[in-house]
């Protein structure tokens, strides 16, 4: 019996050993796993040092071609556009049939007349005087709306008539080689489609295109869906169906454009009245611009590039990476492309840009350039930044052999923000996270806490130095003598009113004290949640005191709440479509969304965020009532586009070179309608642009209406003062936001008493805060 | 009788020798099956926790060493506190309540003889019900607007913030109760249908009653089972914290804000060096509480 436990427990030993050695194994196999991982890496890091390295110094080394990276890349170069006279604006630029890019301009005023641009070989520009532009009484006083060159070799325009009460199209066509014009009699442009406020609309052709039988097509403003097919003979030939606001152009017998579901290319026969082929092409949300080659290969352009498709092929190929320069920038549109033989296929491409400029770039195949940039640096956001997006352009452009890539985690689909800091916060503990972090939404304190940011002092101090930067921005951003964030642009709650309203906006308590005073609603009705939203994100200094939420602040400041929701009236839901949410957008961009127009409704205030000049127009027009004033309130501005330097980048010095080049005054002065630029140069441009012929017009459901002027000189400089007084942040922290508006809502509704919304708030926010 | 001994002591012996050399077969087969499992273990779960461990005695984003002070943070943390103590709570309400609870419905089902399956069925159908239907359900049910209110206000009763009160606690039990509730009764059938009928017969024929035969024979013959269903259901008990979280967010009602809770939005802060030292207690905890499982397995034994 003994023997037998002893042979057991000799057995159970040499078991457990056997257990313990294969566990032993496996771990040294495991972990040898990664090792061998690295040492692959090592070597292909090596080789790749080895080729910069070999670039840089000729060693005399024999080197090893698949080193060598692949060269040759289309490079892109502005073309510079003539310079233009007074009052005179560009209208189109084509490609004539001698292949001459040509230019068409409208003067306007007392020399009104049209011109005619032709670049020549050594990239001047010639002017003339189009005959056909300027024939007779029809074009007379007429600002064309487009131009084109049909396929039968003729010119043709298309013109919108604003007088006696009608919008009317009309299309005239060269005749005499271009010295006169002939007025065309299409039946379908006399068919008067609707009667708006005693204005009688006719169809509007915004674009055409003409095939070398002589059909027009035509895109009518009105039905931004469809294509119209037209002869002068005969009335409508044909109708398709295209996708919304889609380009598009003809062949000798087809017209090419996106599909009406937009997920292909079309080559539709009017003819035949149907489509002859269809190429799938996942990328038709952006604007596309096509040209087509003599033997049949159709060139697209967009957002994201350049793309070939062979004649009767089914396959794009990319020819030109859009993300690689102008063509992913969101300031630009494409607008026309044209091709140019040769031993490398050239481009032209034409943009307009958000002033309703125009501008011309020219592609060349450079041989010397590598494919793909050498370097890399890699720029994360939450959303998509549209002044990072233009600036990874700009810089791509300056730094051929730098490849910025941009990673947007959310799309317009929306989620789980705190799912997505996960995922980054996996990334950056495992080192591998982008080199320039966009932190809106992001938990920075934690960063910073943790060392994820390095401090961009040295970035940040020779610019705010030089005063390139705002100081009334900046210096917030200092802390304990390190800078490791800053925002690119900011916005403004400014608030408009009677000089006693805006002045009771320092707090809640005065603003009830002013509400009890007059009478009278303190702003327009809204929902509870976008006015706790606000007033949380405007007075949240009052209601925190050492890290902890103050119960007696925050009661004082329910019961204000209270009143101000009974005083405007706030109600459940939003009957006001402005206020919707955008799923794109982050949380500050839904702070503030009233309007001036809400003055007119004798309400004492109004609040709006202002992003730009534009933003001011309303509120110089309400301003014109010489009671009515302006005001930051508290001197406070909502930062947006703050970006940060990861300790752990790979390529500080690239990253480092990036982040000072985004408060340049080439990426700040574009207008991306996402705040001011915190660039001085670039804020003083913009408060000196003048925009005469600009004027916008906005209305309500209740009927109130309010029509603005570009603000006047004084009063953009009077504004500059109020953008040049803010100093404070508003720093929106979510989370805490969301706590108090969740509980605060059903408080505002009637639903729960004030002792049971302090208790659940003061739980859950001391808990996050004690976490 | 010696010689007989002597002639059967060398066919013992190599008996015993092959059955010495079937067990290891059977011993390698074994590992061979638990291979993968063990590589997959050791990679996703055993390597990480070392890191883990490392992390909790060093600085977030670097290497530093810091020794306790994560621990003495966490420690001294008092979201940290009211997790544990909310996780216990839960732990200690839940798991004796569903046993006993899905002991007595397998009595029940076992007892039975007419439909079964349709019985076994019904209470295995909410295991089948995804997370995000649940959800659904428990808003539409215990919403401050929802059917429960509604019922409440028609009876002339006062209307409960279920999810904003200490009722969300007595929610999250209901809610887990009612999801592994048939998992844990068929888990107990098992046991019972291991049980021969023949010691009940015995006990009949000795005279013995229906509680006398459940005190002397079912209960100990289900204690070996009582051990695999606890440790069953202690690790369920995690997982209920995806209807918590689907429910009320990162942060809940301070009676249901569990370990979970707080793990989640410690990583959103980046605060990995608590997580590590709390996840390294954490694991200490359950260690403990297996063992106490184990032992209490043992001696039933």
């Amino acid at each position: 019996m003994l023997n037998i436990k002893r042979i057991r427990n000799l057995e159970e030993y040499k078991l457990r050993r056997k257990i313990t050695a294969l566990f032993v194994i496996l771990l040294i196999v495991i972990t040898s796993l990664p090792g061998c991982s690295k040492k692959g890496k090592d070597q292909e890091a090596g080789q790749l040092n080895s080729t910069v390295n070999d670039g840089q110094t000729d060693n005399g080394k024999i080197k090893d071609k698949s080193e060598e990276p692949t060269m040759g890349r289309y490079m892109e170069e502005e073309v510079a556009l003539p310079e233009l006279s007074s009052n005179e604006r560009i209208i189109k630029i084509l490609e004539n049939a001698d292949k001459q890019m040509e230019i068409y301009t409208l003067k306007s005023g007392d020399e009104f007349g049209y011109f005619c641009y032709q670049l020549q070989e050594d990239m001047t520009w010639k002017r003339n005087t189009p005959g056909w532009l300027n024939d007779g009484e029809a074009v007379k006083n007429k600002s064309a709306e487009d131009i084109c060159l049909g396929m039968d070799g003729n010119y043709y325009a298309s013109f919108i008539d604003y007088s006696d009460n009608n919008v009317k199209s009309y299309i005239i066509k060269s005749e005499d080689s271009g010295k006169t014009a002939g007025l065309l009699k299409i039946p379908y442009l006399e068919k008067e489609t609707q009667i708006l406020e005693n204005y009688h609309y006719y169809p509007s052709i915004e674009k055409m295109r003409v095939l070398k039988d002589g059909s027009l097509v035509l895109y009518d403003r009105w039905e931004t869906g469809s294509l119209h097919v037209y002869s002068e003979k005969e009335d409508q030939l044909d109708k398709l169906s295209i996708g919304d606001e889609q380009n598009f152009i003809t062949s000798d017998e087809d017209i090419i454009t996106v599909n009406e579901d937009g997920t292909g290319v079309i080559f539709y026969d009017p003819a035949l009245g149907k489509a002859e082929r269809t190429i799938d092409f996942n990328n038709t949300e952006s604007a596309n611009a096509y040209a087509l080659k003599e033997d049949g290969t159709l060139i697209l352009g967009n957002s994201g590039g350049i793309h070939r498709l062979p004649n009767n092929g089914t396959l794009w190929e990319t020819v030109v990476d859009g993300s690689l320069n102008s063509m992913s920038m969101p300031s630009l549109q494409f607008n026309g492309l044209f091709v140019r033989e040769g031993e490398q296929e050239e481009y032209y491409a034409v943009y307009t840009n958000n002033d309703s400029g125009y501008e011309l770039m020219h592609y060349v195949f450079n041989e010397k350039v590598a494919s793909v940039p050498e370097k890399e640096i890699t720029v994360y956001s939450l959303k998509e930044n549209k002044t990072i997006r233009q600036a990874i352009s700009l810089y791509q452009a300056e730094n051929s052999d730098t490849k910025v890539n941009y990673v947007v985690a959310m799309g317009d689909e929306g989620g789980n923000v705190s799912d997505y800091i996960r995922a980054l916060n996996t990334e950056l503990l495992a080192g591998n996270g982008a080199d320039v972090l966009v932190l809106d939404g992001l938990p920075v304190d934690s960063y910073i806490e943790k060392g994820v940011l390095s401090d961009i002092t040295d970035i940040m101090n020779p610019l705010e130095q030089s005063g390139e930067v705002l100081s009334n921005i900046s210096d917030y951003y200092h802390k304990d003598g390190k800078v490791y964030e800053m925002p690119l642009r900011f916005s403004i709650p400014v608030i408009a009113g009677k000089t006693e309203a805006i002045k009771a906006a320092v707090n809640t308590d005065s603003i009830v004290k002013y509400i009890k005073q007059t009478n009278i609603p303190y702003s327009e009705s809204t929902t509870y949640q976008a006015l706790l939203q606000d007033y949380s994100a405007l007075y949240s200094r009052e209601l925190f005191q050492n890290g902890e939420l103050n119960e007696e602040s925050f009661t004082l400041f329910l019961r204000n709440m209270k009143i101000i929701a009974e005083n405007i009236k706030a109600s459940e839901n939003d009957e006001n479509s402005i206020n919707e949410s955008i799923p794109s957008q982050l949380f500050f961009d839904k702070l503030f969304l009233g309007n001036v127009v809400s003055l007119q409704k004798k309400v004492a205030t109004s609040t709006e965020q202002v992003k730009n000049i534009m933003g001011t127009m309303l509120l110089f027009e309400v301003l014109k009532d010489k009671d009515i004033g302006y005001q930051s309130i508290n001197q406070m501005y909502i930062p947006s586009g703050a970006v940060g330097l990861n300790s752990k980048s790979g390529e500080t010095d690239i990253a480092k070179k990036f982040i000072g080049f985004l408060f340049g005054e080439k990426v700040q002065d574009t207008n991306l309608y996402d705040g001011f630029p915190v660039n001085a140069g670039s804020m003083k441009k913009w408060i000196a642009e003048d925009n005469a012929d600009f004027n916008v017009t906005i209305g309500d459901a209740e009927g109130y209406k309010l029509s603005a002027e570009w603000p006047k000189k004084e009063e953009r400089e009077a504004f500059l003062t109020t953008v040049m007084e803010v100093k404070i942040p508003i720093e929106t922290n979510q989370i805490l936001l969301n706590m108090i508006v969740e509980e605060a809502v059903p408080f505002l509704k009637g639903e729960t008493d004030e002792s049971q919304v302090v208790a659940a708030v003061k739980t859950k926010v001391n808990t996050y805060l004690a976490e | 009788m010696f010689g007989n001994i002597k002639k059967k002591s060398p066919s013992f012996g190599k008996s015993k020798k092959k059955n010495s050399l079937n067990q290891k077969k059977e011993a390698g087969k074994a590992w061979l099956f638990l291979l993968p499992s063990l590589c997959g273990v050791t990679i996703f779960v055993f390597l990480p926790f070392i890191d883990v461990i490392r992390r909790s005695f060093c600085e977030a984003m670097s290497s530093q060493f810091v020794g306790l002070d994560n621990y003495k943070l966490v420690m001294n943390n008092t979201a940290f506190r009211l997790a544990v103590r909310n996780t216990l709570r839960f732990l200690a309400t839940c798991i004796p309540i569903l046993l006993i609870l899905s002991l007595v419905l397998s009595l029940l089902l076992y007892k039975q003889k007419k439909h079964t399956g349709f019985f076994k069925t019904s209470f295995l159908l909410p295991m089948a019900i995804p997370v995000a239907s649940v959800v659904l359900l428990w808003r539409v049910l215990f919403h401050k607007n929802g059917l429960l209110n509604v019922l409440f206000v028609h009876m002339g009763k006062a209307e409960i913030d279920f999810m904003n009160t200490d009722k969300a606690f007595i929610i999250l039990i209901f809610s887990y109760i009612w999801k592994n509730n048939g998992y844990d009764m068929i888990l107990w059938l098992t046991g019972l249908n291991g049980i021969p009928g023949v010691l009940y017969e015995a006990a009949s024929v000795d005279g013995a009653g229906y509680w006398d035969k459940f005190r002397y024979i079912t209960l100990p013959r289900l204690l070996p089972s009582l051990y695999v269903i606890s440790i069953l259901s202690f690790v369920n008990s995690f997982k209920v914290f995806r209807e918590a979280y689907l429910i009320s967010g990162d942060y809940p009602q301070e009676s249901i804000y569990m370990l979970q809770h707080l793990f989640n939005n410690w990583f959103v802060s980046l605060d990995i060096q608590k997580m590590s030292a709390a996840a390294v207690m954490c694991v200490l905890l359950f260690i403990i509480i297996i063992l106490l499982f184990m032992k209490l397995d043992k001696d039933g034994e």
